[in-house]
């Protein structure tokens, strides 16, 4: 036996504290966050920085489907971006959260404020697949078909995720 | 990948973290910094950074999801081609 056997509930354990930890840190941590929200100057820093990672985390389904060996295999394999992909996805993640007004809460209605929280709730939604989707791929050939439904199913709440992203964008000012 | 460039690749990205963090924080507890950038018209919320930041993200993501296209098309034209190729053999054979 090894600590793997019991790595479901020792994660569940983590998660659970994590929340706990979280939940009660936004008191300890009051104001902390108040000035990186919405359309301040940090806000908007975070939201730019947080767009332009996650797009950035897309080149690895431009390197993955090239048809140019050579520039594959320039770019170091298509493996590494796998990991380039997930660690410019979470830190995207953290920094637009934070500028939806993360960890308080999220600061508008889903339909308000150009989609502001629709987008919000959409980037959570693509995260959780994003995991789901890694959790999968380690268990290939086995969960081929569960990853035959996953694949398009990212792609579309992405796809969407950056749909409203740029809408948010192009109202969220002035309104 | 060696653990070395594992390791500069990690203190790489903790690094620019930490730059960014700080930034964002000095920003975020500076009086001008709170008051906001769409209210007082502050450099990142002017016409030409929100300009700049749109057509960035339209432009990066409108590239790599005509890639993504792309690789759909030649996927569905090599599928019929096959199929049509296969057929013909079959034809051939009886």
């Amino acid at each position: 036996m090894s600590w793997t056997d019991y790595s479901w509930p020792i994660f569940l354990t983590i998660g659970i504290v994590a929340i706990a930890v979280l939940y009660e840190s936004r008191r300890a941590f009051s104001g902390f966050f108040t000035g990186m929200k919405g359309g301040t100057e940090a806000g908007l820093l975070l939201a730019y920085t947080g767009s332009f990672l996650l797009v950035g985390a897309q080149f690895y389904t431009m390197v993955k489907r090239s048809g140019w060996i050579g520039l594959i295999k320039k770019a170091g394999g298509v493996r590494p971006w796998l990991s380039i992909h997930i660690t410019l996805s979470f830190l995207g993640l953290v920094a637009v959260l934070i500028h939806a007004g993360f960890p308080y809460r999220f600061s508008s209605d889903l339909l308000s404020h150009g989609l502001a929280g629709l987008t919000t709730w959409l980037l959570v939604a693509s995260a959780a697949s994003g995991v789901f989707g890694r959790y999968v791929y380690k268990r290939l050939p086995a969960m081929k078909r569960v990853f035959g439904y996953w694949k398009p199913s990212h792609l579309a709440i992405t796809g969407i995720l950056f749909v409203a992203a740029i809408i948010h964008m192009l109202t969220a000012f002035g309104g | 990948m060696s653990i070395v460039k594992k390791t500069v690749a990690a203190i790489i990205v903790v690094g620019i973290i930490v730059v960014f963090g700080y930034i964002v924080l000095t920003m975020a507890q500076s009086p001008a910094g709170q008051r906001g950038g769409e209210q007082d018209g502050g450099f990142l919320a002017s016409d030409n950074v929100r300009t700049f930041v749109t057509l960035g993200v339209v432009g990066g993501s409108a590239f790599i999801t005509g890639f993504g296209v792309r690789d759909v098309i030649s996927r569905a034209l090599a599928a019929r081609k096959y199929m049509h190729m296969r057929a013909a053999r079959e034809q051939k054979s009886l």
